[in-house]
């Protein structure tokens, strides 16, 4: 790590403050969940696609739009059910009797933020042409490819109760997407909040946008130069090692995952203004990256894969 | 196709399954072969289960099994106990347990059944040529542990056999010095006798046919190491069981009598020597014509002057002895011993040789040396045969055999000696034992075979004592001074034909015993004695148990602080750089306000909650946060922030 890098703070001072006010926007809109909205912003900004895990109702749609907004970008839902064609995400060619042509009709996933809404009702065929594009950012149909648009961010949800007549990802698949979070129940007063507050939906029409697609684009270009210190990949590494040494687990944390780890720790760092990327930047996002990646090898051990990612988290000291 | 709800695959099953085969292979011949094939139907229907998806034995069948096996081993062995019976109670209750595996903890007690099987085998026989096959079952055994205990299911097999093979070498040390240095306990391992094992070797009976079966076999007897010089051939005359009762065709021990202890002078040089057994059942220890004095406190002389050790001989077994060749042996003869040894059947048959003791007698009278001598001399000048393979002889079997066939292994030649001389009044009697022996240059002892195999007689006469005559020697003297290849016609099944022609397979032959008799020596027969002779030799005054004990305590602290020391070196920590180390100082001092850093607490959230709970610090330790940051984590630290931290951090008064 001895190439020097330009201190990000002095050349782009700007964006700090675009993203300190995008995350004071959408904490207006979703209540008392500062921590996810930032989580989801750096998993944007790591050029990553996020996973919400929760039940329905707790605003994960909402969380989705007001994002779009914020953030200037088209936005589609795709809602995931057990019939969902792969045309039906990517769109279809259409033969046209004026030109006598075939012309393809773009699907929803020509978005710049896509929501797929319960993604594990759809059949693998369907996933797995939506994760196809969220890896290649293109998809192909009839032998033509077409690029997506710039930047591309998938929120896909999963309702992690009723699995009954689901496709569960498999863990290959659940690789692809950056972090995953849950959002849980707000607290009483701010729930009281939202029973007396405006719809939320007027709320959103009101966004603004807080950054553009282009000042994202270059902040996107600026998370992977933020320093990270040997100490720190001393750190990083010593996670990895003990994933893959600890009994508990199946197997340990792939090298894509310990980059995608370093990723959302730089997006982490750079979105709080720090120079170089510091060990609590790692543990902040450490959960949300590592807890979907890591099986358990006794199941009933731990609830979910939030409590797989704090029991690393807590297992490992900073050297 | 796998039934539906069957039970998942265990994993390692098939190595488990062909450890257990292994390890009942040294068995095999020792256990009824049914045994054998309902191990080995249950081993191949647990894997055919395990591959199908089969359901497993339910209980009832499985208690029926038990109880089948249990009741026929009892059938067969009359017994539960020993190492027959219970090395096959064992084979069944491992096949019993096969039909209920279902665990990888299942599997485990399968794998300690293994290595108790192959234990056992031990106990059985300790000779060198089983020990590769009992190591590699053993070892095979482990990488069956491993592969059930393997934390990935994909682990390649490769990998586990080298993984297993690392952890037994890097066992092995520890067992090299256990082995040296564990107490000993003197006597026959946990009191286990093989003795209903068939053993070839010498009996306490001889009947014409007997030695020259034994013959045959060219299975080591002995070996015997000579501090100082080899005595000649004609002077290897290895003493057993001397014999005294004939019925007219056999020769027996007497059983249970007690005949006063002849008085015993040597003159000449004293041979000493140490004779290493194999196992043969008996309480006999050969020893060289005649000894003087033995250093095991355990070993008698009989009247008849054979050596007897307390208990069979049922493992190999070394004993430390000197004897004399020139001695005389009884200064009178007690007169029931000369009953004894005066008696012949008399139910009248071999009445021609009855006649011609009498002749003979009668011809010397008071001068038994002459009687002998004209015996001896008509076996020498008459057409008198030495050979493997006599003719069958019926009744009167000394007669057929003086008179008639003529033709005679070395048994024969005694018999008809002894009964001559006891018709002739002269009180003699049969001794079995070996002549011979064939020095191994490798290992500079001599090996005495089966094939030594020899019988000769002892006569009194009045004021030299018990004499040894060797009529065989007067037939056949080759046999005495070479060995029984050169006294028997070319066409006889005498064993090392072989050997004899092939100089190479000579060498190899006697190589092979020369390791055989190391392992016997150094590692079959270590004991508490040498031990303490190990001890010594390193320097130990004195040794006794005490000492062995502290050196075993000694040499294993010895070995764990290696190895400790070893692991800390290989493990140890990177070197803390700087800012670590400074950081560390900070955690010092503020634990002396009561804080501590959480288990896994980032050091700079650490440093922001010490700035929160103690705000007249928070000052400093911002600064100290910040450089510390710049300085670890930071893309560029300026120079003087280590100088600044130092600062900081010495600055920092709780």
């Amino acid at each position: 790590m001895s190439t020097p890098v330009e201190p990000v703070a002095t050349t782009e001072p700007s964006l700090h403050a675009l993203i300190d006010a995008a995350v004071a926007d959408l904490n207006e809109i979703i209540l008392g969940k500062e921590t996810q909205v930032r989580l989801c912003l750096a998993c944007l900004f790591a050029q990553g696609h996020l996973l919400i895990e929760d039940i329905p109702g707790v605003g994960k749609t909402t969380l989705a739009h007001a994002l779009a907004r914020s953030l200037g970008l088209s936005y589609q839902r795709i809602q995931f059910t057990s019939d969902l064609l792969p045309a039906d995400i990517i769109g279809v060619s259409v033969f046209e009797a004026d030109s006598g042509q075939f012309r393809f009709h773009r699907g929803p996933v020509f978005a710049q933020l896509v929501l797929a809404d319960e993604v594990n009702r759809a059949t693998p065929k369907a996933q797995s042409a939506l994760l196809e594009a969220m890896e290649e950012h293109q998809v192909t149909a009839d032998g033509q490819t077409y690029p997506l648009t710039e930047p591309f961010f998938v929120i896909a949800t999963q309702n992690p109760s009723y699995q009954v007549g689901t496709y569960p990802l498999p863990e290959s698949q659940l690789d692809r997407f950056l972090m995953r979070i849950e959002l849980g129940y707000p607290a009483a007063a701010l729930e009281r909040q939202l029973l007396l507050g405006r719809d939320r939906r007027d709320l959103l029409a009101e966004l603004t946008t807080a950054i553009t697609p282009q000042q994202l684009l270059r902040l996107q270009g600026a998370v992977p130069k933020v320093h990270a210190s040997d100490a720190l990949l001393d750190y990083v590494q010593a996670v990895a090692r003990y994933t893959r040494q600890a009994p508990e687990f199946e197997a340990g944390l792939s090298p894509r995952a310990v980059i995608a780890l370093l990723r959302a720790a730089q997006a982490w760092a750079f979105m709080h203004g720090h120079d170089g990327v510091l060990p609590e930047d790692v543990q902040a996002v450490l959960p949300s990256v590592v807890g979907h990646r890591l099986a358990a090898r006794d199941e009933a051990r731990f609830r979910n894969a939030s409590e797989i990612g704090q029991h690393v988290l807590a297992a490992v000291a900073v050297p | 196709m796998r039934e539906p709800n069957a039970p998942s695959r265990i994993r390692g099953l098939d190595w488990v399954l062909a450890a257990l085969a292994a390890a009942v292979g040294p068995h095999v011949p020792h256990v009824p072969a049914w045994v054998t094939l309902l191990l080995l139907a249950v081993c191949a229907w647990r894997w055919t289960a395990d591959l199908r998806g089969w359901r497993l034995a339910p209980l009832p069948l499985r208690v029926v099994v038990v109880l089948v096996s249990t009741v026929a081993v009892f059938g067969t062995y009359r017994t539960l106990n020993g190492i027959e019976a219970g090395t096959a109670f064992l084979v069944l209750m491992a096949a019993a347990k096969l039909l209920e595996t279902r665990t990888s903890r299942d599997l485990t007690v399968i794998v300690f059944i293994s290595w108790f099987l192959l234990y056992a085998a031990l106990l059985r026989e300790q000779s060198l040529s089983q020990l590769p096959w009992l190591l590699g079952s053993a070892f095979l055994t482990a990488v069956a542990l491993m592969r059930v205990h393997a934390s990935s299911a994909q682990a390649p097999a490769r990998h586990i056999v080298r993984r297993t093979l690392q952890l037994l070498l890097q066992a092995a040390p520890l067992a090299a010095l256990l082995f040296l240095l564990f107490p000993r306990l003197p006597g026959p391992f946990w009191g286990i006798d093989s003795r209903s094992e068939a053993r070839t070797g010498l009996d306490d009976e001889m009947t014409p046919g007997d030695v020259s079966d034994l013959s045959a076999s060219g299975e080591v007897a002995f070996r015997a190491r000579f501090f100082g010089v080899t005595p000649r051939p004609e002077q290897r005359y290895w003493r057993g069981p001397v014999l005294h009762e004939f019925d007219g065709r056999s020769w027996r021990r007497p059983s249970a009598q007690s005949f006063p202890q002849p008085q015993v002078t040597f003159r000449g040089p004293a041979i000493r020597y140490q004779i290493t057994l194999q196992p043969h059942a008996r309480r006999w220890v050969l020893a060289l014509d005649l000894p003087s004095a033995w250093s095991e406190r355990e070993v008698t002389q009989s009247f008849d002057l054979t050596l007897l050790s307390a208990r069979p001989i049922n493992n190999v077994a070394a004993f430390e002895l000197t004897s004399h060749s020139d001695y005389t042996a009884g200064q009178s003869l007690a007169e029931s011993m000369r009953r004894k040894d005066l008696a012949l059947p008399r139910d009248g048959t071999n009445a021609r040789s009855v006649a011609l003791g009498r002749n003979l007698a009668a011809r010397h009278v008071g001068n038994p040396r002459a009687i002998v001598g004209e015996m001896l001399t008509m076996f020498r000048q008459q057409p008198f045969e030495y050979t493997m393979q006599p003719p069958r002889l019926a009744d009167n079997a000394v007669d057929e055999f003086l008179f008639t066939t003529r033709k005679g292994f070395c048994e024969h030649y005694a018999s008809a000696f002894t009964v001559v001389m006891r018709a002739a009044g002269v009180p003699a009697r049969v001794v079995t034992g070996y002549q011979g022996g064939e020095f191994n240059p490798f290992g500079g002892y001599l090996i005495v075979r089966q094939s030594d195999a020899h019988a000769w007689s002892e006569v009194w006469i009045e004021g030299r004592g018990w004499m040894r005559v060797d009529p065989t020697a007067a037939v056949a003297p080759e046999r005495i001074r070479g060995s029984l290849i050169d006294a028997v016609a070319e066409d006889e099944p005498v064993p090392g034909r072989l050997r004899d022609a092939s100089p190479i397979w000579l060498q190899v032959e006697l190589g092979w015993d020369a390791v055989n008799d190391f392992w016997n020596q150094r590692v079959v027969r270590f004991d508490a004695q040498s031990q303490f002779d190990l001890l010594d030799r390193l320097g130990v005054d004195d040794p006794d148990w005490r000492a062995l004990g502290l050196g075993l305590a000694g040499s294993l602290a010895a070995f764990f602080v290696v190895l400790s020391t070893y692991l800390a070196w290989r493990y140890r920590p990177p070197p803390r750089d700087w800012p670590g180390r400074l950081h560390d100082a900070v955690i010092a001092r503020l634990r002396k306000r009561g804080l501590t850093p959480g288990p896994a607490e980032g050091p700079v959230a650490f440093i922001e909650r010490a700035e929160r709970e103690c705000p007249d610090l928070a000052r400093t330790l911002a600064d100290i946060r910040k450089l510390y940051a710049a300085l670890r984590y930071g893309p560029a630290p300026r120079t003087d922030d280590l100088q600044r931290l130092k600062h900081a951090v010495n600055s920092l008064r709780v």
